[in-house]
């Protein structure tokens, strides 16, 4: 994906980690099955080897480098929300327009 | 056999994974797979280490990805070279090279050598 699909395809993005994450267990696991542990055994110690999803998940988005920016479009786009429910939002955003 | 495990500095980590890519389109596990084996197990990564570091490198535009079909059906992530990681990975490697004979030189030195 080029810079600025990672900037806007965060989902999919997220997505496409689990699926890689998940191949390298599966992979993992099962040369580990082929060596002669039990399949629970196996899957146990792959999840181990490859240690807490959750954080290498964490490490990985903040490896793309984008985040600061997704956050901040995050940010902006709350504060337009908040901005555009409060009475009188739209007529002064006209009047500054027109000035 | 044990050996003791390296720790790599992220810099020689990087280095060694666009080697390894270098040599052709490889996913996530067969890269730490090739770099415990041909080590002889000296470099094992750990694997919360590889894959930051491959999001890294492709975000930095030195590897990119595609996903293929593996031989067991599953599609996998496959990692290749760009054409910035080639020429980012001959002069790291001339720079780590120099660096590893500099050192070695350093070592070597006895009580009593010219300085």
């Amino acid at each position: 994906m080029s810079w600025w699909h990672r900037l806007f395809n965060r989902r999919k993005q997220d997505e496409e980690l689990e699926k890689e994450l998940r191949f390298h267990l599966e992979q993992h696991t099962s040369d580990l099955v082929a060596e002669g542990y039990s399949p629970e055994e196996a899957a146990r110690r792959a999840r181990v080897a490859l240690g807490g999803q959750d954080q290498v998940k964490e490490m990985c988005r903040d490896a793309r480098g984008t985040r600061w920016i997704w956050d901040l479009g995050r940010d902006l786009r709350y504060g337009v929300r908040v901005l555009a429910k409060q009475p009188g939002f739209t007529a002064v955003a006209a009047l500054a327009l027109a000035l | 056999m044990t050996q003791t495990k390296s720790d790599l500095p992220q810099g020689t980590l990087d280095l060694l994974i666009l080697k390894v890519v270098a040599l052709g389109p490889v996913h996530g596990y067969a890269i730490a797979q090739r770099l415990d084996q041909v080590s002889r197990g000296v470099v094992q990564v750990p694997q919360g280490s590889l894959y930051p570091a491959l999001h890294r490198l492709e975000n930095r535009g030195l590897l990119t990805a595609d996903w293929k079909a593996t031989e067991t059906g599953r599609e996998a992530k496959f990692y290749r070279l760009t054409r910035t990681g080639r020429a980012k990975l001959e002069t790291e490697t001339a720079g780590w090279l120099r660096l590893a004979e500099a050192v070695g030189l350093i070592l070597k030195l006895s009580e009593g050598d010219a300085s």
